[in-house]
């Protein structure tokens, strides 16, 4: 159930020609183990993101997840590929303001083709897992920046995913609430033993994961930014 | 947490936006529906119409032919009632005029049949005290400006059984019509029960006269007879019961026997009603040489019996006579068949009158020739001189007359000089010469008056002098010798030819035969004559005679299905609306769509298929389609009730008000609901269809527009839209140009609606190009200037969305300017000989038909004689003098073309209802000779018919007659085509083929189908005279000579019209069509208004973030208005312009070869008053939009 990335390249068409954003990018990652990338804005951070997260295509290269390689898939199967294998956490949470909290959590399992019983409980139990079982049908609008974070996370756990792709998660939080949101990340993919990659800017976020990588010229350099304490 | 439950979510939260595309899918669907229902108002309304104007009549006896009128007594229905049915003219005592009367002879039965005890039913209950009374309707009442108690005097046609165009018809004037004075007892309102009755449906108002039945029986001599038999609640044996009813009386024939001719003599003579004929009635008003054979005991008296022991024995035959005079062809085939079926023998026979017979010396005035077979064995012959055995076709046989002054010997030359048989106008003489056989002796058979029919003014004369026919007629000519022949022998032949030659010089189209004799070598006439009879009855079909009932109820409701699809004609006109409501719901569920872009993004993240979301977007849109088309129909109503308000008070004359109703079938609102539900889903996925393009990643960043493709060049975003600028600009001008030169409406129509759409197309792609253009001009400067250029390159900012509010605009522009100069008016050449009116300035139609040829001194003079009569009333002599003069002077200057008419429905776009048997025009050679009128396309192969496409009316077509008729008629109304057929009923009831060989182009004969006199008279001979004419006057006394006719000829109810008023009639009602037409395009900009402020308010929700930097940059609050205002402008002024700017392109080949005008002044407010709204609109949203506080979106920013 590993993440394997293979020489990933990525080009954007612009009017002086193409633009390499990814370089031979090569990845692993077992379940357990997590990444927090780092780098500068515009480096590639979010495209790489996209594309483990088959949201975006590659150029070039390959990644394999879950013994399957997604682009190879037809965009039905990619679709039901992400559904049943990542989970995304997005700076901006992207809640569907029509919808509650609960209801927020449970978006992804309306088109789950695992045909399990158990979305609703699991939700449950994730979101007062996070710290939001009272406010289960509280709408968007009614919560703060982090709790709104929370349900994300949750949201994106939903599902049980191999990968959980979270794109500066604490971007638009204070300090301790970043903090807390972190820490929920790492502990949620620890008991889980979900692959987790966050792409950062945020040297305090990075530290608590046990591995931190920066994007540089398109291509993954180990950081230096210190080790969690 | 299901998907419904989702959906359901997304309704409710964003209902902002979804009412927008509900409120867009609720006018798409009334307006679609709405059309339909205009459709089903107009059918229902007809119907509804039909049903009123009928009552309770449900099936009619309508056959042009008298019959007994007892025969309503026996109809095998709950309710009859007999009645006179004719058309006419009414002249009120202070000389207001009204044609097109229907005059009404009813019964009290009539009124009953419609229940109730009021109104016109106690006017009839009282008529039994007498007088000559009348119930009009109140429209004509108004027309004609009578009141109860006022004199009214009818113009109506005198009921002849003979022809009027034979020989022996009256057709004057004096003789033709008949004025019957009456006093209005009672003004009954059209809604009154019966006073609107009509057997054809109209939705005109009827301008019905009520009169009794006796006194309209009385007064055109048809005592006891009736022309029309009305059944309500009918049985299935109404028919078969009536056939069985007739008798040989109500087929106007009459079998002579014996026992019918004694009667009949003693009905004439028998004065005293003893059964005894004193010589005193004897005496020259019976045949001497019969008196003297029947008076056995010579006591110069006849008995009963012995006149009918001298029939039994010197007239043992039958004789079959028309009360018309001569047999027709149904009658003589039944005849004959029968005659074969009973074993009988059979002697046709036709006499004539011969003005002269001469050998060459000498002559005989006025003589009896009978054109028979010569050869029949008794008693039906012989009538060969002695030793004789035979008559060549070339011979002819004189009367062995003592007085005789003719010589001639046997082989001599015998000249005869007699009438054509048929005539319009003076009767004209020819000559037939023959050689004597021989001299047949006055006794026996050959002294027979009875071989000669009886006919009133010749027959009833005690002298020759005395006679009074109808044809010129020299009583001087007379000797005494006549007079004794006609005291001895009355009406016995002089002459005998055989029956072929007799034929061959007088036989017509109204017969061939004055009698057919029968006799048996087994029994005596009186024995078979019952036999025979009943046998001809069996063989006179119904259908041929005009005996047949007619379901007017059921015909009634299929001619109100309408001539025209107004459904499909409304749908058409509203088409555009439809399309800028599906626009605008397009558009709408777009700024839905950009709004949620993030939320899709979303979807797709965590595993939402593209198709997924496009279902559950898809889904959304299904609701508010399926909601919003519901609360549409109910919309439609009101939509289809103002269409149908602005169609009554526009239509040519306007409608009558009580008679276009609203009418909703359920099948069309079931159709207008699926269609609206289908196209609002169709427009919804195609909106939907465009997320496909959009990486999840650049929804996720809030936008809908994909991004270019990695292959695609720098100026890829433009695309081929130069090219289909360029292109389109380029072949919409060539289609432009060439439709000029065509002379087909439709093709000129095609290539303007294309060639105008090609240049819209043109100026959008330009617009689009403008806006997906990767560089644009730098926007500096600074003040109003420069906030508008920021606005007008905002318009940019989202391409699509820009283009659709423009395009929507510029359709709708186009649409209302080419519409309103399209409008039509007659051309300017109309009065040239190859226009629509053929350059005729007159087009007359009469009531009554006309008999003279007003070409001739005679029919001139008649006209003459008719105003110096109509004239002696006015209180102004002089004026009446001057115009008699006037007239003098002018008709010789006048040429008139006549037609023959045969009635039926108006095939015109005037008339509503379907025509099922168009009104037919038989075309005088004359005008096929000369020519002229507009053809839009004909059959014609040769140059000459080419040249004049009439001649195609002579063209022989195997089994098929060829006629003419106008494009817009034939093609809309009749549902036809060039080269098509259509199959009418001829005179004989049988089905008769009608092929169309031309088309005429804006022609006056929009109503009718025409073809030639000659295929008239052969296929119609029984209808008489000229009801239709084409005047050929100079323009400029067109007006006096109107005036002339309709004074002269107002008894016949003749209408003149310019025909350039009947063209503009008819142009009105297309006129009509474009008005409704433009007051939708209205709509449609009103739309377009509505569509450009909805994208306003989006665009200024959109970018508050930016205007609130803006003003924290320092802008103004009116600065920011005045930025956001110019983006609208810009929208709203580019849309008019563009749609303006093409219709106008479009339409200036018409307007340069017609030369037709733009009317500016309503465009300039239309356009100018769209322009206002939409400003305004913009401005409040605008206004709105920025007073909320900004500061929440700076901070986001």
């Amino acid at each position: 159930m590993a993440l394997q990335v293979r020489q990933l390249c990525k080009d954007y068409p612009t009017r002086s020609g193409p633009l390499s954003v990814l370089r031979g990018i090569d990845l692993e990652l077992q379940p357990g183990e997590s990444l927090a990338v780092m780098g500068p804005s515009g480096s590639g951070k979010s495209t790489l993101l996209h594309i483990l997260g088959t949201l975006d295509t590659p150029t070039s290269g390959s990644v394999r997840l879950a013994d399957e390689e997604p682009f190879t898939l037809p965009e039905r199967a990619l679709a039901d590929f992400r559904n049943r294998h990542i989970g995304f956490v997005f700076q901006d949470h992207y809640l569907l303001p029509q919808c509650s909290v609960l209801e927020n959590v449970l978006v992804p399992t309306l088109v789950s083709r695992n045909g399990r019983a158990d979305h609703e409980p699991w939700a449950r139990q994730l979101l007062e897992r996070v710290g939001l079982s009272e406010r289960l049908d509280h709408r968007p609008a009614e919560l703060s920046g982090g709790e709104r974070q929370r349900v994300a996370v949750a949201r994106a756990l939903v599902q049980r995913p191999v990968l959980v792709l979270a794109d500066e998660p604490t971007g638009n939080l204070d300090r301790r609430t970043a903090q807390a949101v972190g820490q929920l990340l790492l502990d949620l993919h620890r008991e889980q033993s979900t692959i987790l990659i966050v792409v950062t800017h945020s040297a305090e976020l990075a530290r608590t994961f046990p591995r931190q990588v920066e994007m540089v010229d398109g291509q993954l350099e180990a950081a230096a930014v210190g080790q969690a304490s | 947490m299901t998907i419904r439950r989702l959906l359901l979510e997304n309704l409710l939260y964003h209902w902002r936006g979804n009412l927008a595309v509900l409120l867009g899918v609720v006018v798409g669907t009334a307006v679609l529906t709405g059309a339909l229902l205009v459709g089903d108002s107009l059918r229902g309304s007809l119907a509804e119409l039909s049903l009123r104007q009928l009552g309770w009549v449900d099936q009619a006896l309508v056959g042009g032919r008298f019959l007994r009128e007892e025969h309503a007594n026996t109809l095998a229905a709950e309710k009859r009632s007999p009645a006179i049915v004719l058309q006419g003219a009414a002249t009120a005592a202070g000389g207001r005029r009204a044609g097109r009367v229907t005059i009404l002879g009813v019964d009290s039965s009539f009124w009953h049949a419609f229940g109730g005890d009021g109104g016109s039913l106690s006017a009839w209950d009282g008529a039994n005290s007498g007088g000559d009374f009348a119930v009009l309707s109140q429209t004509l009442a108004h027309e004609l400006g009578v009141v109860k108690g006022d004199a009214l005097t009818l113009h109506l046609q005198k009921s002849s059984s003979v022809p009027r165009e034979s020989l022996l018809g009256r057709r004057d004037a004096a003789e033709v019509i008949e004025d019957l004075h009456v006093t209005v007892r009672g003004v009954e309102a059209m809604d009154a029960p019966g006073i609107s009755f009509s057997l054809n449906p109209t939705p005109a108002l009827p301008r019905n006269v009520f009169v009794p039945l006796h006194v309209l029986q009385k007064a055109i001599g048809q005592p006891g007879r009736v022309n029309v038999l009305l059944a309500g609640g009918c049985g299935q044996d109404l028919q078969a019961r009536f056939t069985q009813s007739l008798t040989l009386d109500d087929w106007n024939l009459v079998l002579q026997t014996p026992a019918s001719r004694t009667v009949s003599l003693f009905n004439r003579l028998d004065r005293q009603g003893d059964g005894v004929l004193r010589e005193s009635a004897l005496r020259d008003r019976m045949a001497q040489i019969v008196v003297q054979g029947a008076d056995r005991d010579g006591n110069r008296q006849l008995t009963r019996d012995e006149v009918f022991s001298y029939y039994k024995e010197h007239r043992p035959y039958l004789s079959l006579e028309s009360r018309q005079l001569l047999l027709d062809t149904r009658t003589m085939e039944a005849a004959w068949s029968a005659a074969y079926s009973e074993g009988i023998r059979v002697a046709p026979t036709l006499v004539y009158l011969a003005n002269n017979i001469s050998d060459g010396i000498n002559s005989i005035p006025y003589s009896i020739v009978a054109a028979l077979d010569p050869a029949q064995t008794p008693p039906l012959g012989p009538f060969l001189p002695p030793g004789a055995s035979e008559l060549k076709d070339d011979e002819i046989v004189l009367a062995a007359w003592p007085d005789s002054p003719l010589q001639a010997k046997p082989g001599d030359r015998i000249t005869l000089q007699y009438f054509e048989p048929e005539s319009h106008g003076d009767p004209k003489e020819q000559t037939a010469t023959f050689r004597l056989a021989g001299y047949l002796p006055m006794h026996g058979l050959a002294a027979d008056p009875d071989l000669t029919p009886e006919f009133p003014g010749i027959t009833d004369k005690l002298t020759i002098a005395e006679w009074n026919p109808p044809f010129p007629y020299y009583p001087k000519r007379v000797k005494p010798r006549d007079e004794r022949y006609w005291r001895e022998y009355r009406t016995t032949p002089k002459a005998y030819v055989t029956l072929a030659t007799g034929q061959r010089q007088w036989s017509s189209r109204f017969g061939q035969l004055t009698s057919m004799r029968f006799a048996s070598d087994k029994a005596a006439p009186d024995a078979f004559a019952e036999r025979l009879s009943e046998s001809l009855l069996q063989r006179l079909s119904p259908e041929s005679g005009g005996l047949l009932f007619e379901d007017v109820k059921r015909r009634g409701q299929q001619a109100s299905a309408g001539g025209m699809d107004f459904g499909g004609l409304f749908l058409g006109f509203s088409f555009f609306l439809i399309a800028a409501a599906l626009l605008l719901v397009g558009l709408l569920f777009r700024l839905n769509l950009d709004r949620r872009a993030q939320e899709f993004g979303v979807l797709f993240a965590v595993g939402y298929s593209s198709r997924t979301v496009r279902r559950l977007l898809f889904a959304e849109g299904a609701a508010l389609a399926a909601a919003g088309a519901l609360i549409g129909l109910g919309l439609a109503l009101a939509y289809a009730w103002l269409l149908l308000d602005l169609l009554a008070r526009w239509w040519p004359g306007g409608l009558q008000g009580s008679f276009l109703h609203l009418h909703a079938t359920p099948l069309s609102l079931a159709i207008g609901y699926v269609a609206a539900v289908a196209t609002s889903l169709l427009t919804i996925w195609w909106t939907v269809r465009g997320l496909r393009r959009v990486a999840p990643t650049t929804l996720l960043r809030g936008e809908t527009t994909p991004l270019p493709r990695a292959s695609e060049k720098r100026t890829a975003a433009v695309g081929w839209s130069p090219w289909i600028a360029g292109a389109a600009a380029l072949g919409g001008g060539a289609l432009l140009i060439a439709g000029a030169f065509l002379h087909d409406h439709e093709q000129q129509a095609g290539a303007f609606f294309g060639g105008g759409t090609l240049l819209l197309t043109a100026f959008l792609a330009g617009l689009w190009a403008w806006m997906r253009a990767p560089r644009h001009r730098l926007v500096r400067g600074h003040g109003l200037t420069a906030l508008a250029r920021l606005g007008v390159r905002n318009a940019a900012r989202h391409p699509l969305r820009s283009l659709l509010t423009a395009g929507l605009l510029a359709a709708a522009a186009f649409l209302v300017v080419a519409v309103e100069s399209f409008r039509r008016q007659p051309d300017a050449n109309y009065q040239d000989r190859n226009s629509g009116s053929g350059g005729f300035a007159l087009l007359a139609e009469s009531d009554v038909p006309i008999f003279q040829d007003l070409n001739s001194d005679a029919g001139r003079q008649d006209v003459l004689d008719h105003l110096q009569r109509r004239s002696g009333a006015p209180h102004d002599p002089s004026a009446a003098a001057q115009q008699l003069t006037t007239a003098r002077d002018l008709l010789p200057r006048t040429t008139f073309f006549s037609f023959r008419v045969r009635q039926g429905d108006d095939a015109s776009c005037l008339n509503l209802y379907q025509p099922r048997n168009p009104k037919l025009l038989g075309v005088p050679q004359a005008l096929i000779d000369r020519g002229g009128f507009q053809f839009a396309e004909t059959l014609a192969t040769t140059p000459e018919d080419k040249a004049n496409p009439w001649r195609l009316l002579d063209q022989p077509l195997d089994g098929v007659v060829p006629v003419i008729g106008e494009k817009n008629t034939v093609v809309w109304i009749l549902k036809k085509g060039l080269g098509d057929e259509l199959e009418v009923s001829d005179d004989q009831g049988k089905p008769l083929r009608l092929r169309i060989v031309a088309l005429l182009n804006d022609s006056v004969f929009q109503s009718e189908l025409l073809l030639s006199e000659t295929n008239f008279l052969k296929h119609f001979p029984k209808r008489e005279g000229y009801q239709t004419l084409l005047i050929d006057v100079p323009g400029a006394e067109a007006a006096t000579l109107k005036n002339v006719l309709e004074t002269a000829l107002d008894d016949r109810g003749l209408e003149v019209t310019p025909t350039a008023e009947r063209l503009a009639a008819y142009l009105a009602v297309e006129n009509t069509y474009l008005s409704t037409f433009q007051a939708l395009g209205g709509l449609g900009l009103v739309l377009g208004a509505l569509g450009l402020a909805v994208v306003l308010l989006r665009s200024v929700s959109e970018r508050r973030g930016e205007l609130a930097l803006l003003r924290a940059l320092g802008f103004r609050r009116s600065a920011l208005g005045e930025l956001v205002l110019a983006e609208n402008g810009f929208l709203l002024v580019l849309g008019l312009v563009i749609g303006t700017a093409a219709a106008l392109l479009a339409v200036a080949p018409h307007l340069l070869m017609n030369g037709g005008n733009v009317p500016w002044p309503r465009l300039g407010a239309m356009l100018g008053g769209v322009l206002a709204v939409g400003i305004v609109a913009g401005a409040a949203a605008v206004a709105a939009t920025l007073r909320a506080p900004l500061l929440i979106a700076l901070r986001r920013e």
